[in-house]
């Protein structure tokens, strides 16, 4: 905190490292961003999850270029603080889930970044533009916080008129291509009190699209929309992240670390504050966790999702062996829970990060090159003390966890129990998010 | 040359586009070197670099195809100084105000003008010829009517409730910008929140004179055919000293009806409430500076709502008209700089 407030004061960087990351987080980083390079080195920099309380400087730095880079960002009203100390890194091209429970301080969060909320503390920038000096980035970031805000006797037509002209980007042509963009070129003479809440959704959209923003801010775009305004408006947000014509990749990670080449031609970056969790998951490559105003989160859906447990589901063709097979699996390492005809055995996180690990190096394309052997360490390990493959091998998840399973089969085939259903499922995002707020509390002990 | 020097500019004036074109090619630049050794802002710079680019390929073929604005100028336009981003609002609050309530609250106060000259010459009778104001002669006399000041008499009479009806309808707008939040749709667009302002006040400003010379004319049609219709000799109204004097009415009145605006406008930046904003310019204007006059007469000198009308109506006996001009123009100052300074400080929440 201090140091951001110094910072403020200051005017401009901490004194940095010649990568540019502050000296104790080039000391903590240093490994990473110094011995391992290209998509790999960074994709695993912004794969990292960020313990709150723990003070950590920034691990993902280094990792590209950013849309929005703040640090110690506060906001408090008298003594009550709704926005903690927070350090915000979205990468440019992301499409980035904010997600946090009520009054958790997103909206807020959003309204500093974008200049509408003056923050207590805090330093950094977007686009590349101090924080400081919104009139610098403003133009090039179109917004919709909370509830679209129209004017209901004009015509949507005259609304976007208005707002461009103020913006200095008024053509009538424009108003048009935003209008036809979201699907409301034939009413766009009616009066917005005409609208549905949904046709007023997507004028505020419209209204964030004019100047053809390179930062898109959308905060809760699909509050109060039916299940059939929340697919338009996800399909919206899908191709909104689409520019050029030129599709964007959307594999966790690798889209991030890699949106700076030809690929790419002119990334749009997109933040999306959201309670629909399974909607983030769908559309998003980033995410954020806010919690009481303090950040518990960011990086790739998938780095969520890996520090969490994984479970088995083993259904034995005999109840009577549940016993034994939920004994098996304790002798493991795995923590069971036995239901009535079935049992489920979860990995604990830490071993489970491990097996994930190589999917955030290796992104979702990866060789399927299993290594047993690495498995078979994990699970042996879980017993015996053995330690966990370190993050960053190349080993397939996918191929660790058909180990982990034929393991399991093989155990339970020996001591003569045959299994009707074995099936591994991870997480969602839902459950990690709830675990984490939950807890209230960063993922130090989970992931690093 | 760039495809935007090819192209026909937006509104903006091109030559600002133009710097800006340059500024912002080069602010990626000053980007890097600002967060020297920042390896994000470094990328940025990269990022801004290939913007330069894209910006040709951006979406709105259609607009080049045409001759409309290239991505470029459309993208690169927006930044400028105070007096441009008050263009822009002006421009903006201009076309905003181009709606049926706007021209429903020019025909009330053409209305206004009108009720007020029909009853000026309807109920006039055949007393000395002094001018109304004061609290014993709120209406003119025949006599009075058929004086230079005869053919705008009712205009000016009115001018105290356009006053009134400006100071409660500005507080009303701008309150109304924050309880249904568009204000924040438009700081998203244009940060430079005094500038707004300004444009916007000299926006509604602007349609104000213009309703009012449109009043000022209906009032002079309504005196001519109420005068034949109640026998008053209008040969004075004609004169070069009557038409001098009908236009520092008009002045005198956009003048008072301004700072009724103002007040109205720091009224609602302060209490941001459409509701409460209406309740308390109606309660201090209507009531309760009439209620404090009516128990100290030397009120109207100096409370300002009054001082406003005073200076509508060019003056009264107690009040005069220089020393009235003066504090009015005080409260106007005084007022707007609260203002200001409320949009220009506080979070916008809304």
């Amino acid at each position: 905190m201090t140091q951001s407030t110094q910072q403020r004061r200051g005017e401009g960087r901490p004194a940095s490292s010649p990568t540019g990351l502050p000296a104790t987080a080039a000391a903590q980083a240093g490994t990473q961003t110094g011995t391992q390079t290209g998509t790999q080195a960074a994709t695993r920099a912004t794969a990292r999850v960020i313990a709150p309380s723990s003070g950590a400087a920034r691990p993902d730095e280094g990792a590209g270029p950013a849309a929005i880079d703040v640090r110690g960002l506060s906001k408090r009203y008298g003594r009550r603080t709704v926005v903690h100390d927070l350090d915000l890194r979205i990468p440019v091209g992301a499409v980035a889930g904010f997600i946090g429970p009520n009054g958790a301080g997103k909206t807020t969060t959003l309204r500093m970044l974008l200049g509408l909320v003056r923050p207590t503390t805090g330093q950094g920038s977007v686009l590349g533009h101090s924080l400081g000096e919104p009139a610098g980035y403003l133009p090039r970031v179109g917004a919709l916080i909370e509830s679209p805000a129209l004017y209901p006797r004009l015509s949507a037509r005259r609304n976007l008129e208005s707002l461009a002209i103020l913006a200095g980007q008024y053509h009538p042509r424009l108003v048009e291509e935003v209008l036809d963009e979201v699907g409301l070129g034939e009413r766009a003479d009616d009066e917005v009190r005409s609208y549905s809440l949904g046709m007023k959704q997507r004028l505020a959209i419209a209204a964030a699209l004019l100047g053809d923003p390179d930062l898109l801010v959308l905060d809760e775009p699909t509050n109060g929309l039916d299940p059939m305004g929340i697919r338009l408006m996800r399909e919206l947000i899908r191709d909104l992240s689409i520019r050029d014509g030129r599709p964007r990749t959307t594999s966790a990670g690798g889209s991030v670390a890699t949106q700076g080449s030809a690929m790419i031609a002119r990334p749009r970056t997109v933040v999306v504050s959201s309670h629909l969790l399974a909607e983030v998951e769908q559309i998003c490559d980033w995410i954020i966790v806010v919690d009481r105003g303090e950040l518990a989160y960011q990086g790739p859906p998938d780095g969520l999702l890996s520090t969490g447990a994984s479970r088995v589901t083993l259904r034995p063709e005999h109840v009577d062996d549940l016993g034994m097979l939920a004994d098996l699996a304790a002798g493991l390492g795995l923590t069971v829970d036995r239901a009535d005809d079935l049992v489920t055995a979860t990995l604990p996180a830490d071993v489970a990060a491990g097996l994930f690990a190589g999917r955030r190096a290796t992104g979702a394309g990866a060789d399927a090159g299993a290594d047993v052997g690495v498995v078979g360490g994990v699970v042996g390990g879980v017993g015996t003390g053995a330690g966990v493959p370190p993050a960053g091998t190349d080993d397939d998840p996918q191929e660790a966890m058909r180990a982990l399973l034929a393991t399991l089969n093989r155990a339970a085939h020996a001591h003569g129990i045959t299994l009707v259903e074995i099936a591994p499922s991870r997480v969602t995002l839902e459950e990690r998010y709830t675990g984490l707020v939950a807890r209230g509390a960063g993922l130090t002990g989970d992931a690093a | 040359m760039t495809a935007q020097h090819l192209t026909t500019p937006p509104f903006d004036s091109q030559v600002l586009d133009g710097q800006v074109l340059d500024g912002q090619v080069t602010s990626g630049e000053a980007t890097a070197g600002q967060t020297a050794g920042g390896q994000a802002a470094g990328g940025q710079a990269a990022g801004g670099q290939a913007a330069g680019g894209r910006d040709h390929r951006a979406r709105g073929a259609l607009a080049r195809a045409d001759g409309g604005p290239s991505a470029s100028s459309r993208r690169l336009s927006p930044a400028g100084g105070f007096l441009l981003t008050v263009a822009r609002s002006y421009r903006s609050e201009a076309r905003k105000l181009r709606r049926r309530s706007t021209v429903a609250a020019v025909g009330a106060l053409a209305a206004l003008s009108v009720l007020s000259s029909v009853l000026s010459f309807a109920l006039a009778d055949d007393g000395p010829p002094t001018a109304p104001g004061g609290p014993d002669n709120l209406l003119p006399t025949l006599p009075a009517l058929a004086t230079p000041a005869g053919l705008i008499l009712g205009f000016r009479i009115a001018s105290t409730f356009t006053g009134l009806l400006l100071l409660v309808l500005c507080a009303a707008m701008i309150a109304a910008e924050y309880n249904q939040g568009t204000i924040r749709m438009v700081f998203m667009r244009e940060p430079r929140r005094v500038a707004w302002l300004a444009g916007r006040m000299g926006a509604i400003l602007s349609v104000l004179a213009v309703a009012l010379v449109g009043a000022f004319v209906i009032s002079a049609a309504t005196a001519v055919l109420m005068a034949q219709i109640r026998g008053v000799d209008t040969g004075r109204w004609w004169t070069d000293d009557a038409l001098r004097r009908a236009g520092k009415d008009y002045l005198n009145v956009l003048i008072g009806t301004t700072f009724f605006a103002v007040a109205g406008t720091t009224l609602g930046l302060l209490i941001r409430s459409t509701t409460t904003a209406v309740l308390v310019a109606f309660a201090w204007a209507f009531p309760l500076e009439h209620i404090i006059e009516n128990a100290w007469p030397d009120a109207t000198k100096y409370l300002p709502g009054l001082v406003f009308a005073n200076i509508s109506t060019g003056g009264s006996d107690v009040a005069g008209y220089r020393g009235t001009l003066l504090l009015g123009i005080l409260y106007a100052v005084a007022l707007a700089v609260a203002g200001v300074t409320s949009l220009a400080r506080r979070d916008v929440t809304a």
